[in-house]
């Protein structure tokens, strides 16, 4: 199973869009995906038409009553996306309390990497939605991956998101000593912006290194796509988003 | 303590579990045992090089064994597979618990108290089941 985060400490620069784009585009080609849905407002739970204020199992009862252990009850706790061959770990909204729950409780950052350990042959790949907010679910997402995804809005405030992400990256790696791999993609760009021109412009100058060197533009069709619950490829497989995120792919599979 | 301290001390606590002393191991339930010094992540080098520059010695009764783990992965999985039980390589049932299982089971443990101090990655992991199949079988 490979597994990928896609994470920014920064809200709204399309982290969710990035894994249900990825996710997609994955199944399309045969692989088994399994979406993971780390945040608590449980938007990706959403996307696909479950409620996370009454899911009954989400990804918290896996943290909260260890039933990580238990692969069967880990396989119950999935639910089915609009593809047969992409499932999806939910999030209810208790998620937001395990911060306190869990507090001073050591090794609490590598449940989800046990999790994912039951499911290792059940999946291809798995894709981490992750919250906007450094708590012990980023941590375990970066403590389970193996390689990072970084969405970035093309606008000035994110690249502060961006700077603080990296920075949180660095320590994470430094605690785990081990190198995690990370790409940062430009989302939401739109070139007629002198905002969008300026941002990216400045990302090149200072991750040429990290730095997907296309960016995933504006697409109302991304947004189409969430409103009927399905992958962007399938309502569009020629949009200029569902395009960038093909090109997105092809670049991360080499990494 | 500044910012930066103060996350790295979070950052440890999240992922890092407290020791375990082999006498806690031996009198915990095998499985609740194993998934408390378990975890998957890529391997580093830090890993390896726990591992690789330990050597265990396992005394048995009707020979010496003794298996130094070297730098030559592939020579480390040949040594590993010696431990596995001979049902789990051939899939015959043995007759009887043998003095040789019982030797085998020994030897699980003592590969346990190695993996213990390994620190968690992929490799750790792998030394984990062999010990659970040397300890379930055996």
């Amino acid at each position: 199973m490979k597994i990928w985060s896609i994470s920014n400490q920064k809200g709204g620069v399309g982290k969710t869009t990035s894994v249900v784009g990825l996710g997609g585009l994955l199944a399309e080609r045969g692989e088994r995906v399994l979406l993971v849905d780390l945040d608590p407002h449980g938007s990706l739970t959403s996307y696909f038409g479950q409620d996370p204020d009454s899911l009954e199992q989400s990804l918290y009862h896996l943290f909260f009553e260890q039933r990580w252990r238990n692969v069967d009850i880990i396989r119950d706790t999935l639910k089915p996306t609009s593809l047969a061959n992409v499932s999806m770990l939910p999030a209810t909204t208790s998620l937001a309390t395990l911060e306190r729950q869990v507090s001073g409780q050591d090794g609490m950052g590598l449940v989800l990497a046990r999790t994912l350990a039951q499911l290792w042959d059940d999946f291809d790949y798995a894709l981490l939605d992750t919250p906007p907010i450094l708590g012990v679910l980023l941590v375990n997402a970066l403590a389970a991956c193996q390689q990072l995804v970084i969405p970035t809005q093309t606008e000035h405030l994110a690249l502060k998101g961006l700077e603080r992400m990296v920075h949180t990256l660095q320590m994470v790696m430094k605690s785990q000593k081990r190198p995690l791999p990370y790409t940062i993609v430009p989302t939401l760009f739109d070139r007629r912006t002198s905002a969008s021109l300026t941002s990216l412009k400045e990302m090149r100058r200072t991750y040429q290194d990290s730095l997907w060197d296309e960016a995933i533009p504006v697409d109302t069709r991304l947004r189409d796509a969430s409103h009927e619950g399905c992958f962007p490829h399938q309502m569009d497989p020629n949009t200029r988003g569902v395009r960038a995120y093909r090109h997105l792919l092809a670049h991360l599979d080499q990494g | 303590m500044n910012n930066n301290d103060i996350l790295i001390d979070y950052f440890d606590c999240l992922l890092h579990e407290p020791e375990l002393h082999p006498k806690d191991v031996l009198n915990t339930p095998l499985d609740d045992a194993l998934h408390a010094v378990t975890s998957v992540s890529p391997d580093t080098d830090s890993d390896l090089d726990t591992v690789l520059n330990t050597t265990l010695i396992i005394d048995t009764s009707s020979e010496s064994l003794s298996l130094t783990f070297s730098t030559d992965t592939i020579a480390v999985g040949q040594r590993l597979i010696t431990l596995l039980p001979v049902s789990a390589l051939s899939g015959a049932v043995p007759e009887s618990l043998s003095h040789v299982a019982a030797q085998r089971w020994l030897a699980g443990l003592q590969l346990l108290s190695v993996a213990q101090e390994c620190q968690p990655g992929r490799l750790k992991s792998q030394l984990l089941s062999v010990c659970r199949g040397a300890l379930a079988y055996g």
